[in-house]
């Protein structure tokens, strides 16, 4: 069994602080590990496709935009 | 919060959840970075809640200790006397428990263990960041960072729950199944290369991720070594970590790097971590009458 010394005390907080701290960053690391995966490997919608389906959007509405403004136009 | 005072043993179960989840991921699932940052990340909450739980006891065994009364429950909301004396009673020997745990995870081996290990991680890293080695490694650096923060952790925190011999006794149980089928795992398919080392240990070639922990080796054959005069009970559990150890030794020399081997790493060492604990002290309840 060890004798608690003040000084004892001290090297265990600094130890204990130390594995905290590098837990922390271990943690940073983890984040970073998961941020590095494509997002359609996790199953989210990647941003591209949204633009890519906004731009199509657009595109079918041209035309008829382009019809409604013909009729407006004749009347 | 994982704490002392509500505890008997706290982040037990936690604990054995990730060796088992972590073992088992590296068994049968394929790598990912994604999810391997999310075990990373559930790892370092409970080093850094079971670090902050040993500091709380830190803080407050010193006054236990000289008043043999105070007890910091006295902070909490007042309640009936019979209540309020179980509960200062029971935070008294859970702090009592951390004191013994901290004995174990923060002793001078374990200590020494872990400065050891970060020394060969960081000659790991340097390794792989100036390509000195030719490795057969397909892991990243962050992912070989990650994995040894993993290993160590399952080593640094198994020794503080082995002062209740019902809970190692489980624990050994428990990891030894995950050894199993984690070693079923790593060496299938390498049965040949594994004979061929056995049978000629002259052929072979120690590269120089072996050598790097080969230090890290002879210290963990050191730590168990003097159990085997302490008389039976110690030298049974040193008896297993010592064929633990052989076994590693195996796999370091005849294993390819692959994720199985990860697996086998996690569990060897995690059992190792108990059986070496209990081959350097064990705590006995002795009843003695005084006058």
């Amino acid at each position: 069994m060890q004798h608690d010394t003040p000084h004892s005390t001290t090297i265990r907080k600094l130890v204990l602080s130390l594995i905290g701290l590098f837990s922390c960053a271990q943690f940073a690391l983890g984040f970073a590990l998961v941020l590095q995966q494509a997002p359609e490997e996790i199953g989210l919608h990647a941003p591209t496709q949204t633009i890519a389906m906004n731009d199509q959007s657009q595109q079918n509405e041209t035309p008829r935009k382009l019809a409604m403004l013909d009729m407006e136009s004749t009347q | 919060m994982i704490s002392y005072y509500g505890s008997k043993y706290p982040g037990l179960l936690y604990y054995i959840s990730l060796v088992a989840s972590s073992t088992l991921y590296f068994t049968f699932a394929p790598l990912q970075n994604w999810s391997l940052g999310l075990l990373v990340m559930l790892w370092s909450v409970y080093v850094f809640m079971r670090a902050l739980s040993m500091l709380e006891a830190t803080n407050y065994q010193a006054p236990l200790k000289t008043s043999g009364r105070a007890s910091n429950n006295t902070m909490l909301l007042p309640s009936s006397l019979p209540t309020d004396l179980m509960k200062r009673m029971n935070g008294r020997d859970n702090l009592k428990r951390a004191d013994n745990a901290m004995n174990l995870a923060l002793g001078g081996h374990t200590t020494f263990w872990l400065g050891l290990a970060a020394l060969y991680g960081a000659c790991e890293i340097y390794l792989g960041l100036h390509n000195i080695s030719p490795s057969t490694s397909t892991l990243g650096l962050q992912q070989k960072i990650a994995i040894l923060f993993m290993i160590g952790a399952a080593f640094w925190a198994g020794q503080s729950y082995t002062e209740n011999a019902t809970i190692t006794k489980i624990m050994v149980a428990l990891f030894t199944i995950l050894l199993l089928t984690s070693t079923t795992f790593a060496f299938h398919g390498h049965i040949a290369s594994l004979l061929t080392t056995v049978q000629n240990p002259e052929q072979i070639k120690i590269g120089l991720p072996v050598l790097i922990g080969m230090p890290l080796f002879f210290y963990s054959l050191t730590m168990i070594l003097p159990a085997f005069v302490k008389g039976k009970a110690y030298a049974l559990p040193a008896l297993a970590a010592l064929a633990l150890l052989s076994l590693m030794a195996l796999a370091a020399l005849s294993l390819p790097h692959e994720t199985p081997r990860v697996a086998f790493w996690i569990a060897a060492w995690s059992l190792f971590s108990i059986l070496c604990a209990r081959s350097i002290r064990q705590r006995r309840k002795v009843y003695r009458l005084t006058v």
